[in-house]
């Protein structure tokens, strides 16, 4: 099934991402109008907002992947779960650095400990550890079961972060079904939906070309275990990626 | 010295404004193309050794061999 999930998303989505990218960052740059109160930086949520999105739709694969790890203890889940945290933290990454930027111009300040900000920062913490714990627990047996646990830990975070704007005091301004204002001209709506097209369709494209490198990984780790075993000397090469 | 080039106009504030919103803007967007480049570039490449390796393998792993 994965197999299969693979082969089509790494057909399928550049097909789509590299198009809608490129119209993408032609309708932010060229064609949306500015926002009246927050100016040139409003233009900084079109990408801003789908990566946020992305990075929750990464961490929500991850969480569903460690369940069906956990039970049916299959190799294959444990890849697809690894490879929607490496890249849901790339888009995390970049949610937290285009977020920064954006404060730097409109708050005069890069952070500040607001609820949805700490909410996030917490989420990129535990996935973080995640990675970690998948660098350094490499060839322990437990590791896979213990990075599904983390990786459920998170996914569970994920809609905490997504209400945060709507359970507690924030100033993050909330863009998508604000009623006092936010993305409201058509322009805007349209850009943003093609941002949404072209983030989504990264984040399969990255999550299929991780998930091919973590499977091709793990089956040179069996080749090696099967040529160890009939005796043949190990090759110098490291099979690590 | 001539008097029209000794006045230098001052940009308006709302100029400098809005060409400092446009560097972040710049910057926010270079940020994100850098970190998802580097991170496609980075897992095309591992995959591709990886495939050779599987390839070395599965050839010196066949019988007769």
């Amino acid at each position: 099934m994965i197999d299969s999930l693979q082969r089509w998303i790494l057909r399928i989505a550049p097909l789509v991402a590299l198009p809608t990218t490129l119209a993408s960052l032609l309708a932010i740059f060229f064609w949306v109008p500015s926002d009246q109160s927050l100016g040139l930086s409003q233009r900084i949520f079109y990408w801003h907002v789908p990566s946020a999105t992305g990075c929750f739709v990464a961490f929500g694969i991850a969480g569903l992947s460690s369940v069906a790890h956990l039970r049916t203890r299959r190799a294959d889940w444990d890849h697809a779960a690894h490879a929607a945290v490496s890249v849901g933290m790339v888009f995390a990454t970049i949610v937290l650095g285009s977020g920064s930027i954006w404060a730097h111009t409109a708050w005069g300040a890069w952070w500040t400990w607001d609820s949805r900000l700490t909410t996030f920062l917490v989420l990129w913490l535990v996935f973080a550890s995640y990675l970690l714990l998948r660098t350094f627990a490499q060839g322990n047996e437990m590791a896979p079961r213990y990075a599904a646990v983390l990786a459920i830990v998170g996914a569970v975070n994920v809609p905490l972060v997504m209400m945060a704007t709507r359970l507690f005091r924030t100033i993050h301004p909330q863009v998508i079904n604000n009623p006092q204002g936010g993305i409201d001209d058509p322009r805007m709506v349209q850009a943003l939906l093609l941002s949404f097209a072209a983030l989504l369709s990264l984040v399969l494209w990255l999550w299929a070309l991780k998930l091919m490198q973590l499977r091709a990984a793990g089956r040179i780790e069996l080749l090696e275990g099967d040529r160890h075993a009939d005796g043949h000397a190990l090759p110098a090469r490291s099979s690590r990626s | 010295m001539n008097e029209t080039t000794a006045i230098t106009e001052a940009p308006a504030a709302g100029d400098e404004l809005a060409l400092r919103q446009l560097h972040h803007v710049g910057g926010a967007y270079a940020l994100i193309f850098v970190l998802l480049f580097a991170y496609a570039w980075r897992a095309t490449a591992a995959t591709r050794r990886l495939s050779e390796r599987i390839d070395e393998l599965e050839r010196d792993s066949r019988p007769g061999r």
